[in-house]
């Protein structure tokens, strides 16, 4: 047992110290803005400057953001009044620094990486498995662009991860607490508050009423647990927009987002209800929503991409170039192909397993194909759900499954390969430690396309290895 | 045995990274050389006489800029070039025995494409995206490919093939037949 703690320790701190230098290093490099650090960044003055507004992401993401700048101040003698009365900040001051802006959101990232080896650890019960399985978050090219920006993905990601680890931890207890189920309600709804498609998690709580009816708990008693769940959930969730609305008590610049005249001679006598609040919250997304494009294959520079290609990294985006003569730099969102890949073959076994498993009743190793269940069931979930959605979706909108389908890939390597891991089977051991080796090779091979460096149109389309990634060079 | 099989699939993923890379291609992955030149003046045959307003050099993998309102490639994109412009494609092949080869321009406006300097054939004025065939017999070993095309306005396109025993590819790929090497 000691033994084990100290291997977890050792391992947490390889990973710790490797996860600095991909993710954490340097974070504020570039110190330009790219994709929607020009909307988060505006938010996040408005929170420092207790400035109005209304955003369609619920506002944990924003506020840590803030929380960075606060802490860090990077630019106290930078002129940043122009963030107030803009959504979207189309010029940075020359001088402006994103150390801070950029701070949380790349902690997150990085610690991300001990997350992903705790749960694969808490799934498998190998140590050195996971650890090394754990190297297929830490050199993703694409979830380390957006650990290193003033983004929210890497916070959702963080809120998501720990959610994963509670779940797993819970669902192999044998006695489910009130406690446990509190914790679980506050921790989905921390990642719900940063991005509403984190909604999926609520999932989770599906496993978990399976093994309280298998315990033969009461109903009664299974109904409690999840109402005392729905109430934490539903606490920080005011909570969380109490504190929006508290730090935002300025109107400037007439900027209302769509309050009507009650509303503001309301909200400027401080007497709105938080209820009343977070209606005009829902009611400024749903008018949002209305005015973000849908689709356009046909449009030109469309950055947008369809969700059944997603898995093939269809398509990626130039967030930033920058051209000095023969050479480019790029900021790319595109990810680690072979992470990506064994994330998609990891996803196809899943489903041919759950599909035999249920209409050709195949045999197999209960406790391992529980995991492999949940975790399908929660990656097709989730990509259904994406389906139904009219807007344009991103890329990036595939993190959430993609981290799905990297624990995914665990749970088949560890269930194929059992007796070869336990019995130490060289062949096997070497193929696994080469693969890893392959997805650090391929993260080094693509980073230029993460850490902003140059390149020349050879070193590029060296890199372009398939159309459909629809990759274009800056000449 | 399971491992065994599990060590050749990565060793086999490594070969595939590898050679996508270009670290284990022999040939170079972009043997066309492509300079464009946008005319100050316009341009309605191939050897109209022009002054530089500016120009791009850029290395392709295969001659196929597709019928557009714009010049496109598909490793680049948009390329921002619409009228007026001339393109100079140079490159180095290997003949790996003598053989007759057919070559198919596919072009809007005119082209020359010349082999070790000689005019293999030609279409000096300008057309909507039509074709032209022409045949020569090439000895084995190396031979040097220039083309010349010129766009004027409106649509633009240029796709160049090329046949032996029936089989055909872009001009850029490499078969059985022919080994392109890079241009520098």
């Amino acid at each position: 047992m000691l033994q084990n703690i100290y291997k977890l320790f050792i391992s947490s701190f390889i990973l710790l110290t490797a996860g600095y230098f991909v993710y954490f290093k340097n974070y504020n490099y570039p110190q330009k803005p790219f994709w929607d650090e020009n909307y988060h960044i505006a938010s996040a003055y408005k929170y420092l400057n207790n400035i109005f507004f209304l955003e369609p992401h619920p506002p944990l993401g924003k506020l840590l953001i803030a929380l960075g700048e606060k802490i860090l101040h990077p630019n106290d003698k930078v002129n940043t009044e122009y963030f107030l009365k803009t959504d979207y900040i189309k010029k940075f001051p020359k001088n402006f620094k994103f150390d801070g802006v950029r701070f949380i959101p790349a902690l997150a990232g990085w610690f991300n990486v001990v997350l992903f080896f705790l749960i694969l650890y808490f799934l498998t019960d190998k140590i050195f498995f996971s650890f090394l399985g754990s190297f297929l978050y830490l050199f993703d090219n694409a979830l380390i662009v957006h650990s290193r920006a003033a983004m929210l993905e890497s916070i959702q990601i963080f809120f998501i991860l720990i959610s994963i680890l509670i779940f797993v931890y819970m669902y192999k207890k044998n006695k489910l607490t009130y406690f446990n189920y509190i914790l679980l309600g506050i921790l989905i709804s921390l990642a719900v508050m940063v991005k509403l498609n984190s909604l999926i998690i609520i999932l989770l709580y599906i496993p978990l009423i399976y093994k309280e009816f298998l315990n033969k708990n009461s109903i009664s008693q299974i109904i409690l647990k999840l109402i005392t769940s729905v109430i934490s959930f539903l606490i920080i969730v005011l909570l969380i927009f109490k504190i929006h609305f508290l730090l935002t008590k300025n109107i400037v610049d007439n900027r209302i987002y769509h309050l009507n005249k009650n509303e503001i001679s309301l909200f400027k006598d401080n007497k709105l209800n938080l209820m009343k609040e977070i209606k005009i919250y829902f009611r400024y997304i749903k008018i949002y929503e209305k005015g973000v494009p849908k689709y356009n294959p046909c449009k030109k520079n469309e950055n947008g991409s369809l969700v059944l290609t997603w898995p093939l990294m269809d398509k990626t985006i130039n967030y930033r170039w920058h051209k000095i003569n023969e050479k480019t730099q790029y900021l790319y969102l595109i990810g680690n192909p072979i992470v990506w890949l064994c994330g998609l073959v990891a996803v196809i076994l899943s489903l041919a397993m759950v599909i035999s498993r249920f209409v050709y009743s195949l045999p197999v190793k209960k406790e391992k194909f529980e995991y492999i269940f949940i975790f399908t069931v929660l990656y097709v979930s989730y990509m259904i759900a994406v389906l139904q959605i009219e807007r344009v979706m991103y890329l990036y909108h595939y993190f959430i499954p993609l981290i799905f389908s990297l624990i995914l890939f665990n749970l088949q390597i560890e269930y194929i390969f059992e007796d070869e891991i336990n019995n130490k089977d060289l062949y096997f051991w070497s193929g696994y430690v080469l693969l890893i080796l392959l997805v650090i090779f391929c993260w080094w091979w693509f980073s230029p396309f993460t850490y902003y460096e140059y390149m020349n149109m050879t070193e590029f389309n060296q890199r372009n290895w398939f159309e459909f990634w629809h990759l274009k060079g800056i000449y | 045995m399971k491992g065994k099989i599990f060590l050749i699939i990565v060793i086999l993923l490594w070969a595939g990274v590898l050679y996508k890379s270009g670290f284990l291609s022999p040939k170079p992955k972009f043997p066309l050389k492509v300079k464009i030149v946008q005319a100050r003046s316009s341009l309605k045959v191939l050897d109209e006489p022009y002054k530089i307003k500016r120009s791009k050099i850029i290395k392709i993998d295969k001659l196929y800029f597709p019928e557009r309102n714009y010049l496109y490639h598909y490793l680049y994109g948009n390329l921002k070039f619409y009228k007026n412009f001339l393109m100079f494609i140079e490159t180095e092949f290997e003949m790996l025995k003598s053989q007759k080869i057919t070559f198919y321009i596919n072009s809007d406006d005119g082209f020359r494409l010349k082999i070790d300097g000689k005019k293999v054939c030609e279409y000096i004025k300008d057309r909507p995206f039509g074709k032209t065939v022409c045949d020569i017999t090439l000895k084995k070993g190396l031979h040097k490919m220039s083309l010349k095309y010129f766009q004027g306005y409106g649509k633009l396109g240029l796709v160049g093939i090329y046949e032996i025993n029936g089989k055909k590819y872009y001009i850029g790929e490499n078969s059985k037949y022919i080994k392109f090497y890079e241009n520098n």
